[in-house]
């Protein structure tokens, strides 16, 4: 996995910083009382007199300290005013001492909580004011976490998704870094990492994801070591973990909770991104075999007609020049039209066993006792037109196998008809038969453009072409290595390549040897 | 101004099946009522060496129109011609790539690398008779060829 530090945004400060309220009251003296107590406590503390200049004076502000008795509006009413701002600060109402219908009137308007102008309520104002705070800072975060959850189930793709986790994770919490950590392998890996270089990421991959999937609960390590939140497990096993490095001493358990729910999303997110990574890769090797059918047909069909076309024309010729040719010509013409016929011929019987193939029946084989390196050598001999001056290397040892002559033969001539179509320029085909135990082993290698192991792996499937080329067709190439295949198969072998890209494939197969 | 088939027009067929080998060099032979002087090779690396003359082919003069298949082995189509019209000598000799494919990309490939035109072999052989009889035709009494580089 790429660890991807993020560019770090300059890190949200952790929300110790003074809480940023507005006093709106008429009154100078308690205005002044207000405000000096609550700075006192740390706070940052602006003043208003009336509801014009109360509206006028709430940017940036979070909480609002508001007298319900006004000149002009009521409390009520600019409580309203304030509420209908987006991302209105919250409200806290400030009553005249006893009165409490007030208050829950306040309260059912959408205030936060109350205040009651009662004998010491200055005293108690900033933990009323910090309390209020916390919730209003935890409503906030619940709608960021709505957003955020949003912002990671919306990532389609795997990069950008990684990256809405960690750095939603970090404005969130209000940490330093966040690094997401995906379980491969019974091992923890960091996928990506936002904000500060955290230092210590390497310690987490000595985590075991068996026991964070057992701890219901955020881990907390001890010391400086950062907040763990493990993904919702999967059967045992945790999907992956978030670490959060804050500058905070410690985390209020609502600021658990969130992280727990984030998680969650976290999790559903990275199970449907790979559910729709699979759903991606299904489509496109459908797609590819559709793809291969269609190159297929267009290949079968121009190396049908190519014999024909040859066939046609000859006895076309020779029907209307029969007179005015030498013999010589007539023998020619009549053996070039037996040869593309039997040509064809190869071509419908191979046709037919894919088809059978493709229906999941077998064909007749018809299995003797047959000295190979004396076929192999007849393979070679009869690809002549196709090898013309490139060298071949046969290295044959007596053998006697237990196989079918013809299909023997249609292997060989497939696997040398593609070492030569595979390549380039002059390089040699060597063709090797050994013993191997009680196998006979064949290996056709060519020294062309090799295949990828995706290739490789799919190279011998029914319609699949690893170079689609009509282009380069070679006649009588047959229908391919799907055939091969199955005619080894049936006889009792078994077939393979060995590739490397760029340097070659070295096709084989093996045979039973005869007792 | 009818090209002077006087010591033979040479033409040089490309084409890796036998037997249209086979049977264009001669369909054009008599097309022209033998005055054309039909040679052919099998494949992109041969009908390199032929131009170049190279090789088994060094004593060959140099042809004045060329039919080219696409697909063959070793050396393709696309290439000897890419190879031909990059060529200070021989990019004057016409090429006409005659192949049984009609798909869009080798139709742009061929012209795009310079060939002088583009024919998909027809499927049957009484019209490909009466195809080469319009090359032959048109290359000696209605086009008039270069001369072939020296």
């Amino acid at each position: 996995m790429i660890l991807d530090v993020a560019a770090g945004t300059p890190s949200t400060t952790p929300r110790q910083g003074a809480i940023r309220l507005l006093v709106v009251e008429d009154s100078i003296d308690h205005q002044l009382l207000m405000r000096r107590t609550l700075e006192q406590a740390g706070m940052d503390v602006r003043v208003a007199s009336d509801a014009d200049e109360a509206m006028a004076s709430l940017d940036d502000i979070e909480l609002v300290l508001l007298d319900y008795r006004l000149p002009g509006d009521t409390g009520l009413e600019l409580l309203d005013r304030i509420r209908s701002r987006e991302h209105p600060p919250s409200v806290i109402m400030v009553t005249g001492a006893g009165s409490t219908d007030v208050a829950v009137e306040s309260m059912r308007a959408g205030a936060i909580d109350y205040v009651r102008k009662d004998r010491g309520y200055l005293d108690t104002l900033p933990e009323v004011v910090r309390r209020a705070w916390r919730h209003h800072d935890l409503t906030q975060r619940a709608q960021e976490l709505q957003r955020l959850a949003l912002l990671v189930s919306s990532a389609r793709e795997r990069d950008r998704l990684f990256h809405e986790i960690v750095a939603g994770a970090r404005r969130l919490l209000r940490a330093r870094s966040c690094a997401l950590l995906l379980e491969r392998n019974g091992e923890l890996l960091p996928v990506t990492v936002h904000g500060d270089d955290p230092g210590d990421l390497a310690t987490l991959r000595r985590l075991d994801p068996a026991r964070l999937a057992a701890a219901d609960v955020p881990v907390v390590d001890v010391g400086a070591g950062p907040l763990l939140v493990p993904l919702p497990r999967e059967g045992g096993v945790a999907l992956g973990v978030l670490a959060i490095w804050s500058d905070m001493d410690g985390h209020g358990p609502e600021e658990l909770q969130l992280a727990r729910t984030f998680a969650a999303f976290v999790g559903t997110a990275l199970r449907n991104l790979t559910q729709r990574e699979l759903e991606q890769e299904l489509v496109s090797e459908l797609q590819q075999t559709v793809d291969a059918r269609r190159d297929f047909i267009a290949s079968v069909s121009h190396e049908l007609r190519t014999p024909l076309t040859c066939i046609l024309g000859f006895v076309d010729t020779l029907d209307n020049a029969w007179d005015m040719m030498e013999r010589d010509t007539r023998i020619d013409l009549l053996r070039r039209i037996g040869r593309n016929a039997g040509d064809l011929k190869v071509l419908v019987d191979e046709l037919i066993d894919l088809a059978a193939l493709d229906r999941g029946r077998s064909f007749t084989v018809q299995l003797d006792e047959l000295r190979l390196d004396e076929v192999v050598q007849q393979s070679v001999d009869d690809a002549a037109e196709i090898l013309r001056d490139r060298a071949v290397d046969v290295e044959v040892v007596p053998l006697v196998a237990v196989a079918d002559q013809h299909l023997v033969r249609r292997v060989l001539h497939n696997l040398l008809t593609n070492a030569v179509k595979f390549s380039g320029g002059d390089a040699p085909v060597a063709i090797r038969l050994r013993r191997d135990d009680d196998v006979a082993v064949v290996e056709v290698q060519d020294h062309g453009i090799g295949l990828a192991p995706r290739e490789a792996a799919r190279v011998f499937d029914p319609f699949f072409r690893a170079v689609p080329s009509v282009t380069n067709a070679v006649r009588g190439s047959g229908i391919g290595l799907a055939l091969v295949k199955e005619y080894v198969r049936t006889m009792g072998g078994r077939v393979g390549v060995r590739s490397e890209q760029g340097e070659g494939s070295t096709f084989w197969f093996t045979l039973p040897l005869a007792d | 101004m009818m090209t002077d088939i006087g010591p033979g027009v040479r033409v040089l067929v490309a084409e890796d099946n036998e037997d249209h080998r086979f049977f264009i060099t001669r369909a054009l032979r008599e097309a022209s009522g033998d005055r054309l002087v039909v040679e052919s090779v099998a494949d992109g690396a041969d009908a390199l060496d032929y131009v170049h003359r190279r090789g088994e082919f060094s004593s060959r003069a140099r042809p004045h129109l060329i039919l080219l298949d696409l697909k063959m082995p070793r050396v393709d189509g696309l290439q000897v011609l890419e190879e031909l019209k990059n060529d200070a000598d021989l990019r004057s000799i016409p090429v006409a790539v005659l192949t049984s494919s009609d798909r869009r990309e080798d139709v742009q490939a061929s012209y795009e690398r310079g060939s002088n035109t583009y024919i998909v072999k027809p499927s049957s052989y009484a019209r490909m008779r009466d195809w080469l009889q319009t090359v032959n035709d048109f290359w000696t009494e209605v086009a008039t060829l270069p001369e072939p580089p020296g």
